[in-house]
């Protein structure tokens, strides 16, 4: 499973402590 | 659905995973700095937040997954980590060579070489083998000064 992020800022601030790139899905329900 | 594919989680977890949902209030004013207009809506960003490379449009698990290697060549490539570069470039080959995203790997393949070792000929041999393997693709047509005959001096 994708263990998604829900904000921005924590997605980012993983990124920087495990040096990585971040994958960013924007959807939409309908 | 995409995300539910085995192949398409594995290659996601390798960078950290962020999903918006742009029905939410709460979502607008990121969704407005990245100009988002259309889902779905991918970006590959850099942990400062800058965009490194994006697609929009439903994308079936193997072309995803293809995609997706691109993609993350192109982050890569552009943040100057050439040999991560070549190894998503090579990996997207190898796994999905007959993909819509296969071309655009066989070329940067070539500029990551090049980029990481400007006295090799990797730039012109990949660019070679795009010509072979892809002749109908746009990428071929980006090289395609590579193939005009020189004017006479």
């Amino acid at each position: 499973m994708i263990a998604w992020q829900n904000t921005l800022e924590k997605a980012l601030e993983t990124a920087k402590s495990q040096s990585k790139l971040v994958f960013f899905d924007t959807f939409n329900p309908g | 659905m995409t995300y539910p594919q085995t192949e398409v989680i594995e290659i996601v977890n390798r960078a950290v995973p962020l999903q918006l949902d742009n029905s939410k209030n709460e979502n607008q004013e990121v969704l407005r700095r990245y100009h988002h207009i259309w889902t779905p809506d991918v970006r590959i960003l850099d942990s400062d937040g800058s965009q490194l490379c994006e697609w929009q449009g439903y994308l079936p698990p193997a072309e995803f997954a293809a995609r997706a290697l691109a993609a993350f060549g192109q982050a890569y490539l552009r943040l100057r980590r050439f040999d991560k570069a070549e190894a998503c470039y090579i990996e997207c080959l190898r796994r999905y060579p007959t993909s819509w995203a296969a071309p655009e790997a066989q070329y940067y393949l070539g500029v990551a070489r090049y980029r990481s070792d400007p006295e090799s000929n990797e730039l012109l041999h990949q660019w070679s083998i795009l010509r072979s393997r892809y002749p109908n693709s746009e990428m071929r047509l980006k090289q395609s000064f590579k193939e005009m005959p020189e004017e006479p001096h």
